[in-house]
């Protein structure tokens, strides 16, 4: 049989937003990959040179419609280490809270859309239904179901009180049991196995050297996690192990999310008992002194990367923002490459991709 | 000549239970189907005219085709399927052992006209300029290959052991002994799973995996002429649902209830309800299916049905034979 | 200044037989270096494989008279190493890291689109994030750029 080539993108059902793939096939196999950004190209850097620190604070945030608290949350850290303010412990605590929160249903949805890509609908509906319970905790902290607007420059805007934390514990009882079913799920159905197994194949070597990260990297068996490599926030006061695999393909990074999602659980019942009492917010001045920063995150789909440079007025000179879908780019092509066409939407999933992050 | 013997073939052809029946049937079949796929998902599911809606939904939208496609190619093909569908649901004996339409080898005939459809996805990718079309005409042959063979054995079985082509004498030789799902149960099996192929649902909708190759042969296709490759499907559901339920559940036999009916009007009735009973069994069987598996690989698929398929029923074939 | 980035300056410093422009921090954790930007990759790969293996992301940035180049190396622990070299903006050239680290790929392909750079020796240099019909020599991310766009948003408010 020929070559050949056919896009899987802008326009495609298996992507869930636009960017495009150019796939040369021969039969069944791909032989070549070509990748083309910026569908949906919004110029956030360039936007925030033209609004103050709280403004592009808030633009930043609309970077992402998932891991939009850890876009908010870089980018108040990064203004706080250039103004020299010191955070409320408790403010910290609750950004790391809805942090971790934010892991578990960013990575609830990408199981279920995982499902969905290799046809099992059944995984995504009952995926997604448990992801609301994310969502309806997350709506009572902070009223919004996503873009919280958690965090401000000197600390958080909301408090939890007493009878949201009881609620989150009530939650996190019926999260911790739908994640260990779904562990089970992950690792045992047939089907689902014969589809992740060996698929996405990356070695260790080609993940450290194309720069991959998040929890596509831990999956090739490299122990990189922001939150213990530097950590911020509440980490340095909680117990938690970095989840890895040795694995190398999708059912590794599956695993890997599964196992997160736990973590995750376990570190916001930590912060839970350990809550602090005490403000949330300190007072930030508008005219941020002179400097530059560079501040990492652990977000949910991998190392979340700001680089914040002040020239001693109101607005930041400049904002560089590298998300983790970005960085992972490189290591999809190498894992298409030889690949099936069937696992190419797979494959692409699997290192969770975020095109309106990618593009910013 | 008189009136009534021009009419009746016609009647049969048309109403019931040939085309009109069959599109009914199909559409509740079909939201049977869904209803019980959306609550094994824990949603609502859709109220029962959806189907029916969505067929009216589809008629009414403009009929688009491609500039580099055969136009006439193109609207006779799904037609073409259609027909061959409701053509095959004919030979199948709904109420009793003396059908009308019956004589020997219409098992085969069954066969190759519900292989049709395959073929009509064939021609349909073929003369669409889509390269989705090019790769799900490519998956449509290799499945074909995966689950005919099987398809074939397995519907073959229940002849070899009735010693006869006819599809009535199955059903006779059922009533005097015992139902093929409890004879052959291997190839019941082995004929569901082939089905399941043939009419590319999960875990074999590989041919217009919609998240792989958006929906291959068909991506081109919309209004009038999806409307008819979509009832080209749920009818070869009912009909392949039909198909197996007379050759392995003893089609309108069931505890002796039609027993002393013969020939009369309320056996034929209880007969014929028996059967769609039977075929709705298998239908939902086929929901929980497509609720508990993801898809498979087309390579995968293949190497299954020839080692897990095949194999077994070449053995079932032998053993039955040799006995 | 932490004592990990100490160490780090004072071991790069004694390895690392090129130029270096340079040292200093910038908040905690980064440790800066400064070299001629057509050494880069000679210091780069010294970087990566000295254990900073991570690529973070390249940042590129402009200063009025020259564009900077930010290289950002970390490893799974502090410190992490920013590279500094810059270019002048009449003439943006300078070598391409990617045949050496080909994570740097993308990040090179994004700073050609929006400030104009020329990486030179890089495997494919073409568009990444702007649109085909973009105008040439118009770079989104310049001074000049940001100005005009600045212009557009007032007169819009007025």
């Amino acid at each position: 049989m020929g070559r050949i080539t056919f896009p899987i993108g802008p326009q495609h059902p298996a992507l869930k937003e636009p960017e495009s793939f150019k796939i040369t096939a021969e039969g069944e196999c791909v032989v070549e990959v070509d990748i083309r950004l910026g569908y949906v190209h919004r110029s956030i850097e360039a936007a925030c040179c033209h609004r103050n620190f709280v403004q592009s604070m808030y633009v930043c945030e609309r970077i992402c419609g998932i891991c939009s608290h850890s876009h908010n949350n870089s980018f108040a850290r990064g203004a706080e280490v250039l103004l020299g303010l010191e955070v409320p412990p408790r403010a910290k605590y609750i950004r790391t809270i809805v942090a971790e929160l934010e892991r578990i249903h960013s990575h609830l949805l990408w199981l279920g859309v995982a499902g969905h890509e290799i046809g099992f609908e059944t995984l995504f509906m009952l995926v997604w239904r448990d992801r609301e319970t994310v969502l309806d905790l997350q709506e009572m902290i902070s009223g919004n179901r996503n873009h919280y607007g958690m965090s401000t420059i000197g600390g958080v805007k909301f408090d939890l009180t007493t009878e949201m934390v009881d609620k989150i514990r009530a939650s996190l009882d019926i999260l911790a049991e739908r994640v260990a079913y779904y562990k089970h799920v992950a690792t045992t159905e047939v089907t689902l196995l014969k589809r992740v197994e060996n698929v996405g194949v990356l070695s260790e070597q080609l993940a450290r050297d194309l720069g991959a990260c998040g929890p596509t990297l831990r999956a090739s068996n490299v122990a990189y996690d922001v939150r213990a490599a530097i950590p911020y926030d509440a980490y340095p006061d909680v117990e938690f192990e970095v989840s890895t695999s040795d694995l190398c393909d999708v059912l590794g990074r599956t695993i890997v999310r599964v196992l997160e999602m736990a973590q995750a659980i376990n570190i916001i019942r930590q912060l839970l008992d350990k809550l602090p009492e005490g403000d949330i917010q300190v007072r930030a001045r508008p005219r941020v002194p002179e400097g530059e920063v560079v501040i990492r995150t652990e977000a949910p789909r991998g190392e979340l990367f700001y680089y914040l440079r002040s020239d001693g007025s109101d607005k930041p000179a400049r904002v560089k923002v590298r998300t983790p879908t970005l960085a992972n780019w490189p290591a999809t092509i190498a894992m298409l490459e030889g690949a099936y066409v069937a696992d190419v939407p797979i494959s692409i999933a699997s290192i969770d991709p975020c095109m309106s992050c990618t593009d910013r | 000549m008189d009136n009534a013997t021009t009419l009746m073939p016609l009647f049969y052809v048309l109403i019931f239970p040939g085309f009109a029946f069959l599109v009914a049937f199909s559409l509740l079949a079909e939201f049977f189907d869904r209803k019980v796929y959306a609550r094994l998902q824990n949603r609502q599911g859709p109220p029962w005219y959806q189907p029916l809606a969505d067929l009216i939904k589809l008629l009414g939208k403009e009929d688009i085709v491609t500039d580099a496609a055969d136009r006439a190619m193109v609207t006779a093909v799904p037609l073409f399927g259609l027909a061959a569908v409701v053509a095959s649901f004919l030979y199948i004996p709904l109420w009793t052992a003396d059908w009308a339409f019956s004589f020997t080898g219409d098992i085969v005939v069954i066969i190759y006209l519900l292989t049709i459809p395959a073929f009509v996805l064939v021609l349909l990718g073929w003369y669409s300029p889509n390269p989705f079309g090019s790769l799900g005409t490519s998956r449509v042959i290799a499945q074909l290959f995966g689950y005919e063979v099987p398809f074939t054995l397995a519907m073959l079985t229940p002849a070899i052991v009735a010693q006869s082509w006819k599809l009535t004498d199955i059903l006779r030789y059922q009533a005097d002994h015992q139902w093929f799902i409890v004879l052959t149960p291997i190839a019941f099996i082995g004929a569901l799973v082939a089905l399941i192929g043939k009419l590319e649902r999960v875990p074999f909708d590989i041919p217009h995996a919609k998240t792989e190759i958006v929906g291959g042969p068909m991506t081109e296709y919309t209004g009038r002429k999806l409307a008819l490759l979509r009832m080209m499907f749920q009818t070869e559901t009912v009909v392949g649902a039909a198909f197996i339920a007379v050759a392995f559940l003893g089609g309108p036999y069931l505890f002796g209830l039609t027993a002393g009916l013969e020939g009369s009007f309320l056996g034929a009735l209880v007969g014929f309800l028996i059967v769609m009973l039977k075929s709705v069994l298998l239908i939902l069987i086929l929901s929980l299916i497509k609720a508990l598996f993801a898809r498979l690989r087309i390579e995968q698929m293949v190497r299954w049905c020839l080692l897990w398929l095949t194999v077994p029923l070449l053995i079932q074939i032998l053993a039955v034979v040799v006995l | 200044m932490s004592e990990c980035a100490e160490q780090c300056i004072a071991i790069v410093r004694e390895e690392y037989d090129g130029e270096i422009l340079e040292s200093g921090t910038m908040g905690q954790y980064e440790v800066v270096f400064s070299v001629p930007a057509e050494q880069i990759v000679q210091f780069a790969t010294y970087i990566a494989k000295r254990g900073w293996w991570h690529l973070a992301t390249i940042t590129g940035q402009d200063l009025g008279e020259e564009i900077q180049m930010l290289y950002h190396f970390n490893a799974e622990e502090p410190p992490a190493v920013t590279i500094k070299a810059a270019v002048p903006k009449s003439d943006p050239r300078l070598p391409s890291i990617t045949p050496q680290l080909p994570a740097a790929t993308m990040y090179e392909r994004e700073i050609f689109d929006l400030l104009g750079v020329q990486f030179e020796g890089h495997p494919r240099l073409e568009r990444l994030v702007l649109s085909d019909d973009w105008p040439e020599g118009v770079y989104p991310l310049r001074l000049e750029e940001l100005a005009k766009q600045a212009e557009r948003d007032e007169e819009e408010k007025a």
